[in-house]
């Protein structure tokens, strides 16, 4: 229970009143309420706390510490230039 | 999830390590805050390749760890009623109480189900309202959210046989009380980053409080980055039992520095 997930959100539903979906840790397909993120959309990560979206995955966080991988010379060696999403 | 390959890039760590040894001049204190991040770090082997130099304290973030005997002893005592359906997390179940822990209540025939999350115990209520389903409410501010909704959820739902043994701690207090403590030595953190996810950083201490009390404060080296389960070895009983010793003194939010003592050839200290 200590760890969050980072998953992407495959479906949303409404379940008796609550905004929940299912979302995809990387192959594996579970139920998540979205109750607390409701700006959230089908493709959108985030992060999944014993069944809870806390946060969506911030792209710009993981783009900035790129950057500082960049910036001491590592990214440019390992992957020839701009980062490739997978 | 984009990006994760890009983290877990063993020769870039390497070139990164190579990169904290060069600009290292001086001893470091650092007490990584989870215990998922200690995890990490002892998993992938990151003590083995830092400088001797930087010392990794365990902090006391753990669930498992911070929560008194005296909650686990009232689990054990409602978890043995005939009529309890009781639902934890997996984690708790190893957790010892006084005398035994909810395994061994499984084991005598205690009706004891671990869920992934506290609307899995609501659904179990609604399917058999005959029995007392009890959720055991336990964690940090990453889990009191989601306990909170299970409470809402099972009272919309007008469920009369559900409710919920609680003991929820929080981060921000504990670290204060290692930046202030006099005998801390810690130097620096690597802050909770779920715990920042649900709350932000404006709870946790400044870096003045570190000045405060050290001329050789760093301020708090913040981790909001998430990280995935991949690298989180599952905690076994070998390890949550000592870990208790530690439980009464955090929950009281007095926290005192842990006592460390240095282990084998990894150079890295350690409470447990």
């Amino acid at each position: 229970m200590c760890l969050a997930i980072p998953g992407r959100v495959q479906e949303i539903r409404e379940a008796g009143g609550m905004r929940m979906g299912k979302a995809d840790f990387g192959g594996i397909v579970k139920d998540v309420c979205l109750a607390y993120l409701p700006d959230i959309a089908v493709g959108d990560c985030a992060v999944v706390h014993v069944g809870f979206a806390i946060t969506r995955l911030d792209e710009a966080s993981a783009l900035e510490t790129l950057e500082t991988f960049r910036e001491m010379g590592l990214l440019e060696q390992e992957l020839g230039g701009a980062p490739e999403s997978s | 999830v984009k990006y994760l390959d890009e983290f877990r890039d063993g020769d870039i760590a390497k070139r990164i390590a190579e990169e904290i040894h060069r600009i290292t001049t001086r001893p470091w204190a650092t007490m990584e805050v989870c215990d998922g991040q200690t995890h990490s770090i002892i998993r992938n082997g990151i003590d083995q390749i830092l400088p001797a130099g930087i010392e990794l304290i365990h902090g006391p973030g753990c669930p498992v760890c911070v929560t008194p005997l005296d909650v686990i002893d009232q689990a054990l005592a409602i978890a043995s009623r005939p009529e309890v359906t009781f639902c934890s997390f997996g984690d708790m179940l190893r957790v010892p109480g006084s005398g035994k822990d909810l395994f061994q209540v499984k084991s005598e025939g205690g009706d004891v189900r671990v869920v992934y999350s506290p609307l899995d115990a609501v659904r179990l209520a609604e399917s058999f309202p005959d029995r007392e389903v009890v959720f055991f409410g336990i964690g940090f501010e990453t889990t009191a959210p989601a306990n909170a909704m299970a409470v809402h959820v099972a009272k919309q739902q007008g469920l009369r046989n559900f409710s919920m043994l609680v003991s929820h701690v929080l981060v921000p207090p504990a670290i204060a009380a290692i930046m202030t403590s006099p005998r801390s030595r810690v130097q620096a953190f690597l802050a909770a980053g779920h715990v920042c996810a649900v709350m932000g950083l404006h709870q946790y201490p400044t870096s003045r409080a570190f000045a405060r009390r050290s001329r050789h404060c760093a301020g708090v080296a913040r981790c909001c980055r998430a990280r995935s389960s991949r690298t989180h070895a599952p905690r076994s009983a070998g390890n949550a039992r000592p870990a208790r010793r530690s439980a009464r003194r955090w929950s009281r939010a007095r926290a005192r520095v842990p006592r460390t003592t240095t282990t084998g050839a990894s150079g890295m200290t350690t409470r447990r």
